[in-house]
């Protein structure tokens, strides 16, 4: 059954970006979800605290860039089977690739569009992979 | 020569028109006024990584502006933003202050134009 209310789904963002962990808190809170922003460090223990329906991972980050976040993620058991969406500035056929192959479900376009973002985070939260 | 950026706007409200709907004025000003804040600090780092001709660090600071821009409603500024990234990745040196000043512009009169919408009274 799917459930297509975002009533309580936690999402969880990860991001070197204060000012689009920012936006994304406010577009999504705005819309029914709960979310948690995360910095790349931290958010391996963030995902066995809050348990969120769905991770968006930017891809570039200084310290640890957003696949081979995935690729970590994956090897949890509690991560396994959450969808994980990249947040990229840039989306090469190389990207698509390499994202797809350390498990990731999506790509969304940075700058965001609000209703396109939403889409994406509705479809995922409402399912597990 | 005009540039791909040229016929972009400055400011489009839309990206912020339901945010701004749904935050209590206090919240939202101190929201914008805290992104306004750090987003003249990025402008300052891509100055400075330029003069340090610090070309990895350049294109680090011009891959955040594209959403730093972009996804606040500065168009022309995240275009020219994702310009100068590619610029600096490639080695174009002679493009790089340039980019740099239209990025300059373009923020500064972005900027601008957010607070007139969303902060003056």
């Amino acid at each position: 059954m799917n459930d297509t209310s975002s009533h309580s789904k936690v999402v969880l963002g990860v991001d070197d970006s204060p000012e689009d962990l920012g936006l994304l808190n406010l577009i999504l809170m705005g819309a029914g979800y709960s979310f948690v922003a995360s910095t790349p460090a931290e958010c391996f223990n963030l995902v066995l605290r809050c348990a969120p329906r769905l991770i968006l991972l930017d891809v570039q980050m200084p310290q640890l860039d957003g696949f081979e976040a995935c690729r970590r993620l994956r090897s949890m058991p509690e991560a396994r089977h959450i969808p994980i969406a990249f947040l990229t500035a840039r989306k090469t056929r190389d990207d698509v690739k390499r994202g797809m192959d350390v498990g990731g479900n999506d790509f969304i376009i940075k700058p965001f569009e609000r209703d396109k973002l939403l889409a994406r985070v509705h479809h995922w939260t409402g399912r597990r992979v | 020569m005009p540039g791909a950026s040229d016929s972009l706007p400055e400011f489009d409200a839309a990206p912020l028109a339901d945010v701004a709907q749904s935050l209590p004025r206090p919240q939202l000003v101190e929201f914008l006024e805290d992104y306004l804040a750090s987003g003249a600090r990025h402008l300052e780092r891509v100055i400075s990584f330029h003069a340090a001709k610090d070309m990895a660090g350049l294109a680090a600071e011009a891959h955040t502006l594209i959403s730093v821009t972009g996804s606040y409603g500065l168009p022309r500024a995240s275009a020219i933003a994702r310009q100068l990234e590619a610029a600096s990745k490639a080695g174009q040196t002679d493009r790089l202050a340039p980019l740099i000043d239209e990025l300059a512009s373009a923020c500064r009169l972005g900027w601008d134009a957010l607070r007139r919408r969303f902060l003056t009274p």
